[in-house]
């Protein structure tokens, strides 16, 4: 096999140097950096849009830089190289809000200016948390809940990674809604791991469980449509309340088609547009307005989901 | 029948206990629609299962499934989406079937050419190929779903009579490989190169066609989970699939067959994804808390597998020498 090696060198060191030459960026703007909690998932491509819109606006380079997984130990990594390479500043979205506070605080003393996004890490040196304010934005879907399920009845849970902030955040405020109602009773709390897949398969196990089942809960963007796609299934549309989050593509769909009720929608493109216009006026002395910058929630149903359809944060 | 009764009876045992306790504890199991979904919810990683059986009994490994998967269903959906509007259903559904299973193809044989022609370990090399394929999703999507064209939904959404189509592409699937590996002179090559390498080359396989076809075999299968998943979703996620090769280990070690390649059979591998899978089902049937689900689940995988070591290891010192036969599953026992 010696000889054949020269057939794997050759191509191999012109990949490496073709593929610098795909690098983009332009050495004389200033660097800007998103980390994702992960990449590969729509919520994160729009983070990655307004990155790039409020890039573009400023003249300066948007880089987004996130882990394959939600891990902790791999933003700590990717973060720790952008300090290396001096960007001009950081918004990262914590898989963890402790294990990220040394390596923010490190930017932070070496002058790059560093926001969270979507999950905070208050125990850092951040200058400010751009995102939603969870647990407001939880009681909100709980209240609604309650609301059209008339405050009586079972409702199961289906959320993402079990170590969000962000998630757990949320289906706090959530239950702490759903307590003013003394008939409802919560029967099931499940993760679906931040993958639709998943999302499907516990709810349908659920339903199993409890084919009287009255309401769903989906804490994060793939809960819902995976809760839709069980009840859908099940031929229990109409029977079922659903109440997600985020309003991905496939989440309006089954607002549309009736499936799921609600929607508590964030403002992802928003996040990552905000970040980068605070990163910036923080490097020309600037402080933002507040610590907490709550970019809202907007509650989308039948009623208003044909203004949203296509025309989101969701398309690239 | 009496390789069934070796092999996969422990593992069968265990699924078939467990499933009794659920059916008594866990209201809502015995029921025919919730088995149904049960088959569907495991059928993705059986499919798998019946390639990387094939990768395990040459004594290699494809970590690349999950990666391989993602990237079909996208390259499947892109390509139906890219289709002038009107198109006939059966061209939509035949492009998405195509390329869908072609890019599985294409990664697999570039798998199988690198292990087999150059002699890089398969961990690498399908390490690599996990992190290449995954790395062109993000390339190609750029992390968005693309949506699934109606005329494909049948594949994963579908059911004939009350049976869902995935169930049965599963049931058909492994009972093909099944009979290929048992009943064929080739199955039975596939067998002989993870018992020793050498001596079925000395024997006169073709050792490097063998594995690369093992490895050809698994990216389609990988494929053809990529766009039954996109088709179950109405959309093609780029992140689908991450870690679902472990999942698919999981199910073919669980199923019996040995890491260190020449034993094992199809069969035990849909055994092992359906103890999963029913295990999966019942955790949340039983009201078991999400934060509480993983160590089970991990318990299971171990315990069925030493349960299956130790009643082997009873049978061996029963018979002090096992007579050879026809059965290929026992050519290492």
């Amino acid at each position: 096999m010696k000889r054949g090696g020269f057939i794997f060198i050759v191509p191999l060191a012109l990949l490496v140097l073709t593929s610098a030459g795909c690098v983009k960026e332009d050495e004389s703007k200033p660097v800007y950096a998103l980390i994702p909690k992960s990449v590969g998932h729509v919520y994160w491509a729009a983070t990655e849009k307004g990155l790039r819109d409020a890039a573009a606006e400023e003249g300066v380079d948007g880089l987004f830089v996130g882990p394959e997984t939600i891990d902790v130990a791999r933003q700590v990594a990717i973060m720790e190289g952008l300090i290396a390479r001096r960007v001009a500043g950081i918004a990262i979205a914590p898989n963890d809000p402790t294990a990220v506070v040394p390596v923010i605080n490190r930017a932070v003393e070496s002058g790059i200016p560093v926001v969270t996004l979507d999950s905070d890490a208050p125990d850092s040196k951040r200058l400010a948390y751009v995102g939603t304010v969870n647990t407001e934005a939880g009681k909100l879907a709980g209240e609604l809940l309650a609301e059209y399920i008339d405050g009586e009845g079972t409702v199961a849970i289906s959320t993402g990674g079990l170590g969000s902030l962000n998630l757990n955040e949320r289906v706090a405020g959530f239950r702490e809604a759903i307590a003013q109602y003394p008939g409802i009773e919560e029967v099931a709390f499940q993760t679906n791991n931040d993958d639709e897949e998943q999302a499907t398969t516990v709810a349908e196990s659920i339903l199993s469980r409890f084919p009287n089942l009255t309401a769903f809960f989906g804490a994060n963007a793939s809960g819902g449509p995976g809760a839709a796609r069980a009840v859908r299934q099940a031929g229990k549309v109409g029977q079922v309340t659903i109440v997600g989050f985020d309003d991905t593509p496939i989440c309006l769909q089954f607002i549309k088609e009736g499936v799921i009720e609600a929607t508590v929608a964030q403002r992802p493109r928003e996040m990552g547009y905000r970040c980068v216009k605070i990163l910036i006026q923080a490097n020309r002395g600037l402080k933002p307005e507040s610590e907490i910058i709550d970019t809202g929630v907007t509650v989308i149903t039948a009623d208003n989901v044909i203004q949203f359809l296509g025309t989101q944060d969701y398309t690239p | 029948m009496r390789a069934f009764a070796v092999r996969e009876m422990g593992v069968l045992l265990v699924l078939v206990g467990l499933s009794l306790a659920l059916a008594v504890r866990a209201l809502g199991f015995a029921e025919v629609e919730n088995l149904l979904l049960v088959a569907r919810q495991f059928s993705m990683f059986a499919t798998m299962g019946v390639g990387m059986t094939m990768v395990i009994l040459t004594g290699g490994i494809d970590l690349s499934v999950g990666s391989v998967l993602a990237l079909s269903g996208c390259v499947a959906a892109k390509c139906m989406l890219g289709l002038p509007p009107h198109t006939d259903a059966h061209l939509v559904v035949l492009a998405g079937m195509v390329t869908g299973l072609a890019t599985g193809l294409v990664c697999g044989i570039v798998n199988g050419l690198i292990v087999a022609k150059v002699g890089i370990p398969p961990f690498i090399v399908t390490l690599g190929m996990m992190s290449i394929a995954r790395g062109l999703v993000y390339v190609i999507t750029r992390g968005w779903p693309t949506e699934v064209p109606d005329e494909f939904l049948f594949l994963g959404q579908g059911r004939i009579w009350i049976v869902p189509v995935p169930v049965v592409c599963m049931v058909v699937i492994a009972g093909g490989g099944a009979l290929f590996l048992s009943r064929t002179r080739l199955g039975r090559h596939i067998y002989a190169v993870g018992g020793n390498d050498e001596a079925a080359r000395l024997s006169g396989i073709y050792v490097d066609n063998v594995k690369l076809l093992v490895y050809a075999l698994c990216g389609v299968l990988a494929g053809f989970a990529g766009i039954t998943t996109a088709s179950h979703l109405s959309i093609a996620q780029p992140n689908s699939g991450i870690t679902n090769e472990l999942d698919v280990i999981a199910a073919v070690i669980v199923g019996g067959t040995s890491l260190a390649g020449g034993s094992g059979t199809v069969l035990g591998t849909v055994i092992g994804a359906a103890l999963m899978g029913v295990l999966r089902n019942g955790l949340v049937l039983l009201g078991v808390s999400a934060n509480w689900q993983l160590v089970p689940l991990g318990i299971v995988i171990i315990a069925a597998v030493v349960f299956d070591q130790l009643r082997q290891r009873r049978r061996e010192r029963a018979h002090v020498r096992v007579p050879l036969d026809e059965d290929s599953s026992r050519i290492r026992d």
